[in-house]
């Protein structure tokens, strides 16, 4: 198979994979609204995220039980949902961190990209 | 003329209500809340239109959230991007929003429950009941109003108006009509007359009682193999058809009060 034309979509669905993760370790700094976490994520470029597709996988982060959420009122504007980690939602980033770090290395070193050596 | 921001925001969760209407209730609820709280929040930034506009392009287009919402690119089968353990914390519980926020008013469809009901029992039920007073008239200007009510209903689409129509007209005159007047009249011919030429050549006519030979049958009549699911059938299908329009109908009011 000619992997020439794919590289975009590689790099599309290396994106999606590590997304979830990803807003896992924003919220690992302290709970965010919506709102507020994809503007976080949006300016994170590399991502190439859509902000809409950020809500879905949220929803199903929530019901996975990595994160949780609760109403708060704002003093301007309307009331926000935040966004918290729990503690399944600590250790699967742990977990990822770890796992990255090896996939990444891995790679590097089959693709010659490391730099390390 | 170009359409304002309100208005925008406005089309633009009714396009996401209708992309995700095949999702679970609750994921779906839980999606449009979201989606509805980033743009309220969108437009207390926004100091014009044109950046409204701009909000919404960051989004994308409804379609696409619609399509992660049920499991991305690819569908739910393919290997999910992520893998958790298993959930052990409830999912949220916390309140909703307080009443104070009220949503962006959605234009939708005026659909009552009470008027669906009323005019199903009318397609069902209006022929025979005015047959009673009217006779066959009754029928036809029962029918019609049943029909007058469904087309003027804005709870169904023009094809399932057509299925409540074609279904055995009359509704439920229909097997009415089988009972009353589709029975089988029948009487014997008793007598026979009998046509006789004797040895000697002279022709006698006479009759001979008691011989029954014949039988002979008035009235549509058919073969009870075949009447018994013809009878059926003209009860059970305006039946059916009248509980699927009743179903759809309170699922697309559901869906209006979720929108």
């Amino acid at each position: 198979m000619e992997p020439g034309g794919d590289s975009n979509r590689t790099l599309t669905q290396l994106r999606r994979g590590a997304l979830p993760h990803c807003v896992l370790a924003v919220l690992a700094d302290g709970e965010r609204y919506g709102f507020e976490l994809i503007g976080v994520l949006a300016e994170a470029r590399g991502l190439a995220i859509s902000e809409g597709t950020i809500y879905p996988l949220l929803s199903r982060l929530r019901r996975e039980g990595l994160v949780e959420t609760s109403w708060q009122e704002s003093d301007s504007g309307p009331p926000r949902r935040y966004y918290r980690l729990t503690a399944d939602g600590e250790r699967a980033l742990a977990n990822f961190r770890e796992d990255w770090q090896g996939y990444r290395d891995t790679v590097d070193e089959l693709l010659g990209t490391g730099g390390r050596r | 003329m170009m359409a304002t921001g309100q208005e925008l925001v406005d089309g633009y969760l009714q396009r996401l209500a209708t992309a995700t209407a095949d999702l679970p209730p609750d994921v779906r609820d839980d999606l449009l809340t979201d989606v509805r709280t980033h743009l309220l929040e969108a437009q207390e930034r926004a100091t014009s239109d044109a950046e409204i506009r701009e909000a919404l392009d960051r989004l994308g287009t409804p379609e696409a959230i619609a399509e992660e919402a049920r499991g991305g690119p690819g569908g739910p089968s393919g290997p999910g991007p992520w893998t958790a353990p298993p959930p052990s914390g409830a999912g949220w519980a916390g309140p909703p929003p307080p009443a104070r926020w009220s949503a962006p008013p959605l234009p939708t469809t005026t659909s009552s429950a009470g008027r669906d009901v009323t005019t199903l029992l009318v397609v069902l039920f209006g022929a025979v009941v005015l047959t009673f007073v009217l006779g066959i008239v009754g029928t036809v200007v029962g029918w019609m109003v049943g029909l007058g009510l469904l087309w003027s209903s804005r709870t169904w689409t023009a094809g399932e108006k057509a299925l409540g129509t074609l279904v055995w007209p009359g509704g439920l005159a229909a097997p009415f009509y089988l009972t009353l007047f589709g029975g089988q009249v029948c009487y014997s011919e008793s007598e026979v007359t009998v046509i006789e030429e004797s040895a000697d050549g002279t022709v006698q006519t006479f009759v001979e009682p008691g011989s029954a030979i014949a039988e002979q049958c008035t009235g549509f009549a058919m073969p009870l193999w075949l009447g018994i699911p013809v009878m059926v059938l003209t009860v059970v299908a305006p039946l059916v058809v009248a509980s699927l329009l009743m179903r759809r109908g309170d699922r697309r009011r559901a869906a209006e009060r979720q929108a």
